[in-house]
C-alpha cells in the first residue's frame, strides 16, 4: 500500500496539534476549564481511511491515530491535501469555504467544532485578541 | 459641573431603554451618546416576546409595533436553495412565534396555563425601533438626550462618579457628577474597558462572517401574496447564507454569509446566489464582522455598572443580544431608582450582577448551540439536492428535517426568553424543593420565586401584567384576603418607604396557576416571594427584597 505525502503530513499535523494541545492545557486556564467539558470524540479523516480522532475524557484531551466508529463530530475529507491545507489556515472561514465547496463533508454535534477551534486558539494565540 | 443622579452612556435601544425606565420611575437622568444620530443599518430584526413585554409596561408596544412588520403580516423561517426556490421547508403554523401578531394575539388572549408570553415577537430592524426609543426618551423631560457627546473617562468614588464627556464635533469637555454611571456603549465598551473587565472566553471562533444591506422591489413577488418571509435560510452547492427581510412593509433586505468574497466574486454574485436570480437593487452597505460568543466577567462594581453588548457579545442567532440587554436594562433601573430613593438597601445594586450574569452566560450558551445547529442542519446536503428524480427529493427532505429539528431552536425557545430564573439572588427568598426543569426552549410556568411571573388574565380581561405597579412592588393575593391579613406587609414597606401596592384577585383559576395565595411582585415582573400567608417576621422579608 501506497500512502501519499498529503496522507503522511496529514497525520503528521494531527500529532503536532495534539502536542500543542497538550502544553496549552498546561498553561491556560481557560483550555483547563474548558478540558472539564463534557466528553466527546472529534474525529478528523479522508474519504480514503486517513486520520485520527482526539477524544476528551476525565478532563483530558487525547489523541489515537485512526478511526473511531462512532465519534460525536466528524470531518471527512475528499483528500489529505485540502484537509492539511485548510487545518493549517489561520482563516477560520476556510472549513465553511471547503464544505460549500464540496470538498469536505460533516457528520454530527458542530459544537464539537467550536470547542476545538476554541482550543486551537488557544494553543496558538498569536491569532487571539486580547 | 453638571450634576445628574445617573449618566448613561450609550444612547442606543439599552441605553434609552434604561433611560426611559428610570424617568419611569421618576429618576432624571443625562444620556451621552457618541453617534450623532440613530442607525442607518438594519442590524437586529427582532424584539423578543420578553422585551415586547418589558416595553408593553413602559406603553412603548403598540409605538413599537406601528413602526416594525405589519400585525397582518407573517414572520415565517424558510429553508430553500434561494428566494426563488425551491423550498425545502417553510415555518409558518408550528409555534406562536412565526403567526402574525394580529394572530398571536389571539392566541395569547386565549391561553389560560400561562405557558404563553403577554406579547409576541416583533419582526423590525434596529433602524427603525431606535427612532421610537429616542423620539420617547426626547420628548421626556426627565431624560437629557445628548448625541455627539463622547465619554472621555471617570473616577469613581463612595459617594459617585465624575465623568469628563467631551463634545464630539467641538471637542468642548463637560465634566458631570452623577451618583451612578451605566455603560451601554456596545461591544467596544470604554466603560468596560475602564472598569478593566475581561471576557470569560475567547474571540472570533468562527472568523469573519459578510453581510450584504440591499434595497430592492423585486424580492417580495418571489413569495406569495409579495410578502415575503422574515427569515429564508439558504443552502444547495456552492453557497450557504440567510437572508433576512426585517419588515415585510418595506424593501430592506439583509444577505447573512458565513464568510467574505474571495478573488473576483462580486456583490452582484452574492445577491444573485441569495434571491435566485438578477434583480436590480440598492446596495445600502456590505462588510465583514465577527460574531462573538463572549461575557463580561462582572457587570460592573461600585457606582458603574453595565449593560447590553458593553458585558456581552453574541452571534445573532436567537436575536439574543440586545434583547438580553433590554431585560438587564429592566433589572437595574429599579435597582438604581429604589437606592436613589433611599429604600433600596447596599445589597441592592451589586444583586444586579449576581442575577444577571448567569442568564447572559445562560443565553450565550444558547446562542452558541444554536450557530451549531445552524450549520448541522447544512451536513445532509449532497451533491444531488437540487436534482429532479428520487435522489434529489430525498436530500430535500432531509434538509427540511434537518431545519425543523435544529434550526427551530432559533425561534421556539420560551425557555431562553422568559423561562430564566433569579432563584439563588441575595434579593429573592429561597424556597425549599427543586426547582422546575431549566431549558432554554421549553419554559415551564412557575412562581417559585426569581422567576418570571407567568402572564395571565384576570376574569375582566385585563392582563396580570397590566394590574402590577412598575414602580414599585405588588403584593397579589390570588384568594380573598383579609384586609387585615396583608397590613403588617403594607405598614412594614411603608415604614422604610418601599413602594408597595396590593392586587386582590380572588380568582380560583388564577389562584391555581399561581401557586399560592400571596405573591410578592418586584418592579420588573419577577416573583421575590410567594406563601399561604405573609411571614411572622415581615420586617425579614421587607429587608431581603430590598437588599437591606
Amino acid at each position: 500500500m501506497v500512502i501519499s505525502f498529503d496522507a503522511v503530513r496529514l497525520r503528521a499535523l494531527l500529532r503536532v496539534t495534539a502536542l500543542i494541545l497538550a502544553r496549552a492545557a498546561r498553561r491556560s486556564q481557560r483550555l483547563q476549564t474548558m478540558l472539564r467539558d463534557e466528553g466527546f470524540v472529534f474525529q478528523i479523516a479522508t474519504e480514503g481511511g486517513t486520520g485520527g480522532h482526539f477524544a476528551l475524557s476525565d478532563g483530558a484531551l487525547r489523541y489515537r491515530p485512526g478511526l473511531h466508529p462512532a465519534p460525536h463530530f466528524a470531518q471527512i475529507w475528499q483528500t489529505p491535501g485540502d484537509a492539511f491545507r485548510v487545518l493549517i489556515s489561520p482563516d477560520e472561514s476556510d472549513l465553511l469555504r471547503a464544505f460549500n465547496a464540496g470538498l469536505c463533508r460533516m457528520e454530527g454535534r458542530f459544537g464539537v467544532a467550536l470547542w476545538f477551534n476554541e482550543a486551537m486558539k488557544i494553543a496558538r494565540p498569536a491569532k487571539g485578541r486580547k | 459641573m453638571n450634576e445628574t443622579p445617573v449618566l448613561v452612556v450609550g444612547g442606543g435601544p439599552v441605553g434609552l431603554t434604561f433611560a426611559l425606565f428610570l424617568s419611569n420611575l421618576g429618576i432624571k437622568s443625562v444620556v451621552v451618546n457618541e453617534r450623532t444620530q440613530t442607525t442607518t443599518h438594519p442590524k437586529l430584526d427582532v424584539v423578543n416576546c420578553r422585551s415586547m413585554e418589558i416595553f408593553r409596561q413602559l406603553g412603548l408596544a403598540e409605538a413599537i409595533r406601528d413602526a416594525g412588520n405589519p400585525r397582518s403580516a407573517n414572520q415565517y423561517s424558510a429553508y430553500a436553495a434561494s428566494a426563488a426556490g425551491p423550498y425545502y421547508s417553510v415555518m409558518a403554523d408550528r409555534h406562536l412565534i412565526y403567526a402574525p401578531v394580529d394572530q398571536a394575539n389571539a392566541a395569547i388572549r386565549a391561553c389560560t396555563d400561562g405557558s404563553l408570553p403577554l406579547e409576541t415577537m416583533q419582526r423590525i430592524a434596529q433602524m427603525h425601533l431606535e427612532p421610537v426609543l429616542l423620539a420617547t426618551a426626547e420628548a421626556d423631560p426627565n431624560i437629557d438626550v445628548r448625541f455627539g457627546h463622547r465619554l472621555f473617562g471617570f473616577e469613581q468614588d463612595d459617594s459617585g462618579v465624575t465623568a469628563l464627556v467631551h463634545e464630539v464635533a467641538s471637542g468642548a469637555a463637560i465634566q458631570f457628577r452623577a451618583d451612578y454611571l451605566v455603560g451601554c456603549d456596545g461591544p467596544a465598551s470604554r466603560v468596560r474597558n475602564f472598569l478593566n473587565i475581561d471576557y470569560d472566553a475567547t474571540w472570533d471562533l468562527l472568523g469573519e462572517l459578510y453581510i450584504v444591506h440591499i434595497r430592492s422591489d423585486e424580492i417580495a413577488p418571489l413569495y406569495p401574496n409579495s410578502v415575503p418571509y422574515w427569515h429564508t435560510w439558504l443552502s444547495r452547492p456552492g453557497n450557504s447564507g440567510l437572508l433576512v427581510s426585517p419588515d415585510a412593509s418595506r424593501n430592506d433586505y439583509v444577505i447573512h454569509r458565513p464568510y467574505p468574497p474571495r478573488g473576483d466574486e462580486t456583490i452582484d454574485a452574492i445577491v444573485e446566489a441569495a434571491v435566485g436570480r438578477k434583480v436590480n437593487y440598492e446596495l445600502v452597505q456590505h462588510g465583514g464582522w465577527r460574531p462573538q460568543f463572549l461575557v463580561a466577567d462582572a457587570y460592573g462594581r461600585g457606582r458603574v455598572w453595565m449593560a447590553g453588548d458593553a458585558v456581552h457579545q453574541y452571534m445573532p442567532t436567537g436575536g439574543l443580544g440586545m434583547n438580553t440587554g433590554v431585560a438587564e436594562a429592566h433589572n437595574l433601573a429599579w435597582k438604581i431608582a429604589a437606592r436613589l430613593q433611599g429604600w433600596g438597601g447596599e445589597r441592592l445594586v451589586a444583586s444586579y450582577d449576581a442575577e444577571r450574569l448567569p442568564v447572559a452566560r445562560r443565553n450565550r450558551d444558547h446562542v452558541k448551540q444554536n450557530a451549531a445547529c445552524v450549520f448541522e442542519a447544512q451536513f445532509p446536503r449532497t451533491a444531488a439536492l437540487l436534482d429532479d428524480g428520487p435522489a434529489g427529493e430525498d436530500n430535500r427532505a432531509a434538509m427540511a428535517r434537518a431545519f425543523e429539528t435544529k434550526i427551530s431552536r432559533l425561534y421556539e425557545s420560551f425557555g431562553v426568553e422568559i423561562g430564566y430564573s433569579y432563584a439563588g439572588s441575595p434579593i429573592v427568598a429561597a424556597e425549599p424543593g427543586a426547582e422546575p426543569p431549566d431549558s432554554t426552549e421549553s419554559y415551564f410556568p412557575t412562581t417559585r420565586p426569581g422567576a418570571r411571573l407567568p402572564s395571565a388574565f384576570a376574569a375582566d380581561g385585563r392582563a396580570v401584567f397590566d394590574l402590577l405597579d412598575g414602580r414599585g412592588f405588588t403584593l397579589l393575593a390570588t384568594q380573598a384576603v383579609d384586609e387585615a391579613a396583608m397590613a403588617p406587609l403594607v405598614a412594614e414597606a411603608r415604614r422604610v418607604g418601599m413602594p408597595l401596592k396590593v392586587v386582590v384577585l380572588n380568582e380560583p383559576a388564577l389562584a391555581a396557576l399561581y401557586e399560592a395565595a400571596l405573591l410578592l411582585i418586584r418592579p420588573d415582573q419577577h416573583v421575590a416571594w410567594r406563601g399561604s400567608a405573609l411571614p411572622d417576621d415581615v420586617a425579614w422579608l421587607v429587608d431581603l427584597v430590598r437588599g437591606a
